[in-house]
């Protein structure tokens, strides 16, 4: 029992530091904090959802054209919310901008998909037993997917040209300018990939929680994982989130009713005790 | 300048305050139908809601979603003590008020060593969890199957029967609350306000707690937010869980961005236009959604200021054009103008 439910919530922790992870690398990019990313989440479900059933893709073919599907929505985001306010001195508005897309995104998708959850078959059906429990597939592949795009975001922005140049731009966008980095692209790029690696979280959980716009509310605890970890740093927003995770799933043992009460209270109570995270981000001035 | 009680800017505002206020308290439930005056009457709460908002919005400079949870609490506060003791609802929607308020003195405390967005994202935190505790709680609030039969207003032996005088009830409570939160932004305490949303170091430098000036700030926007949940079960006689959701927080904002945050005439306009949208644009029904979606980032793109922010630029244009001289500083320009939060 124990053991499946520290599994479970490593899994879900998983979800939430991918999303975590879309949030921060906005919030280091851009210092903009993305109201909508948890509508992206969303979408990445409904967009694999048609490529696999309503295209009839098969898997490898169906992965990297929903990354690129989902990247290209990132850039096209960017460029209708982000864009047109870069230079508007009241914060809130690009809040609020942001609010609006992710009622337009929701809405689009109803008016698209309908209103009804789909089914989203598992990739590997069955159980596994481990301990003496039995455990979904899903969960396990979770795992392995997350740690894999965890890995990969880790290599783009330590190894990678392209990432050191994105880093470059967040952390100095003048004297980024003055090398000839665009602002423009970079900023893109990072919408892009932060659409794309949220909306493989969507595709992960659809088959466990079904293809529902319901989905975007995992965002609040991409959110909390991120706070508790440490505001902007990319390693505190992946351990706060697994942390989240593991605590929403031991929660079951104390109440079914207030599960997420709970998480948001411990949110609640790391602000009061440790309101800079356990791991202090370099830009936590910025936010 | 010498402080004239006559002067020509008081007279006008009186005048029109008059005017507004005989408009709505005569032409209006005497021109509309039974069902109609139900979608004034909510107008009116969203409007107490929002003023709160407003507050925190356009005085302070931060975006709260709290406001349904606030709304919640005044009203299963009020609906309970009203229900259990048989108090007059006019005295428990006061009692519904302060619990709020006193909330969110204590949740505000917490909140508000957060700054910015991450402010914003743990209000949204917190209406989730509200939304939670109200939709499990069935002992008090009933959960998803909500209180049926809420008392009605009632005084000194009046009692109202009808939504028309649920109208007129509602319609005074939100007339006081304007005239409240007027004043507010003309005394020490919202000048304060105005500081810390211009610039913090500089509000810190001039004496002002500003820790103290949000929390104050939010326990205020938490009170509106309470009265106007108390005032939404006792004139519909009914209250559920699902009143108070995260998405009608982001109506509430999307309402007070729409009107201008830094006027309360604009909030009220944009409280007005949104409620009656989905009246006007019945052939739209199910896209309504996604039109207020393109409207609002539309809005932000080309008028962050709202309706009140567009009249306001059109009247100073007018004035321009006309030579006419101008001492005050409009509103608004101060935000606009300077870097906020460097």
């Amino acid at each position: 029992m124990y053991l499946q439910l520290l599994i479970v919530g490593i899994a879900m922790g998983m979800i939430y530091a991918l999303l975590s992870l879309g949030i921060v690398l906005l919030v280091r990019a851009v210092g903009v904090l993305n109201f909508a990313e948890g509508q992206l989440f969303m979408l990445g479900a409904y967009v694999t959802f048609c490529l696999t059933y309503q295209v009839g893709m098969p898997l490898w073919l169906m992965i990297p054209i929903a990354v690129v599907i989902l990247f290209l929505f990132g850039v096209l985001f960017m460029f209708s919310i982000y864009w047109p306010l870069r230079k508007s001195t009241w914060s809130a508005t690009i809040i609020i901008s942001c609010l609006g897309a992710s009622s337009v995104i929701s809405e689009l998708v109803k008016v698209i998909w309908g209103n009804n959850p789909l089914v989203y078959a598992p990739l590997i059906k069955g159980t596994v037993k481990i301990g003496g429990v039995n455990l979904e597939y899903q969960y396990l592949i979770i795992i392995a997917v997350c740690i894999l795009m965890i890995f990969l975001i880790q290599m783009l922005f330590d190894k990678m040209y392209v990432g050191r140049i994105m880093q470059a731009a967040a952390q100095n966008k003048y004297a980024a300018g003055l090398l000839g980095v665009s602002a423009t692209l970079t900023v893109a790029a990072t919408y892009g990939i932060s659409a794309a690696l949220v909306g493989i979280g969507g595709w992960l959980v659809a088959p466990l929680f079904l293809v529902r716009t319901g989905l975007s509310d995992f965002l609040l605890k991409g959110f909390a994982g991120m706070v508790i970890g440490g505001y902007g740093s990319v390693k505190g927003a992946v351990i706060g989130s697994i942390l989240v995770g593991i605590i929403e799933s031991y929660a079951v043992l104390l109440t079914t009713t207030y599960q997420n009460a709970i998480v948001f209270l411990v949110l609640i109570v790391f602000l009061v005790i440790k309101p800079d995270g356990l791991i202090k981000g370099k830009i936590s001035e910025k936010a | 300048m010498t402080k004239r009680l006559l002067n020509r800017k008081t007279i006008i505002g009186a005048v029109s305050l008059l005017l507004f206020v005989l408009l709505f308290y005569l032409y209006i439930p005497n021109n509309t139908g039974a069902y109609t005056i139900t979608v004034w009457n909510s107008a009116l709460i969203y409007f107490m809601a929002n003023i709160g908002t407003a507050i925190m919005l356009g005085s302070c400079g931060m975006v709260s979603f709290a406001s349904p949870a606030f709304m919640g609490l005044g009203a299963y506060t009020s609906v309970y003590i009203c229900m259990n003791y048989g108090v007059n609802p006019f005295i428990t929607m006061l009692i519904g008020m302060l619990v709020s308020m006193l909330f969110a003195v204590l949740i505000g405390m917490a909140l508000m060593r957060l700054n910015g967005t991450f402010f914003t994202f743990s209000t949204v935190a917190l209406c989730q969890i509200a939304y939670t505790v109200y939709n499990g709680w069935k002992p008090v609030t009933g959960g998803p199957n909500g209180i049926p039969r809420v008392p009605q207003f009632t005084a000194f032996g009046w009692v109202a029967k009808t939504y028309f005088d649920n109208y007129y009830v509602l319609l005074t409570i939100a007339i006081i609350a304007f005239v409240l939160a007027n004043r507010l932004g003309k005394t020490n305490f919202g000048r304060a306000m105005n500081s810390v949303r211009d610039n913090e170091l500089v509000a810190k430098t001039t004496g002002i707690n500003v820790f103290r000036t949000k929390v104050t700030a939010f326990a205020i926007a938490a009170g509106f937010a309470g009265i106007a949940g108390a005032c939404l079960a006792h004139s519909t006689h009914y209250v559920v869980s699902t009143y108070f959701t995260y998405s009608n927080a982001t109506m509430y904002i999307i309402q007070v961005m729409i009107g201008g945050v830094y006027n309360i005439v604009g909030v009220f306009a944009g409280t007005i236009l949104i409620t009656m949208l989905p009246e006007w644009l019945r052939p739209l029904q199910e896209y309504i959604k996604l039109v207020y979606g393109v409207g609002v980032i539309l809005l932000m793109i080309f008028m962050p200021m709202g309706i009140w922010g567009l009249g306001s630029d059109f009247i100073k244009r007018i004035k321009k054009r006309y030579h006419i001289k101008d001492n005050v500083t409009p509103i608004g320009v101060l935000a606009e103008d300077q870097e906020v939060g460097k």
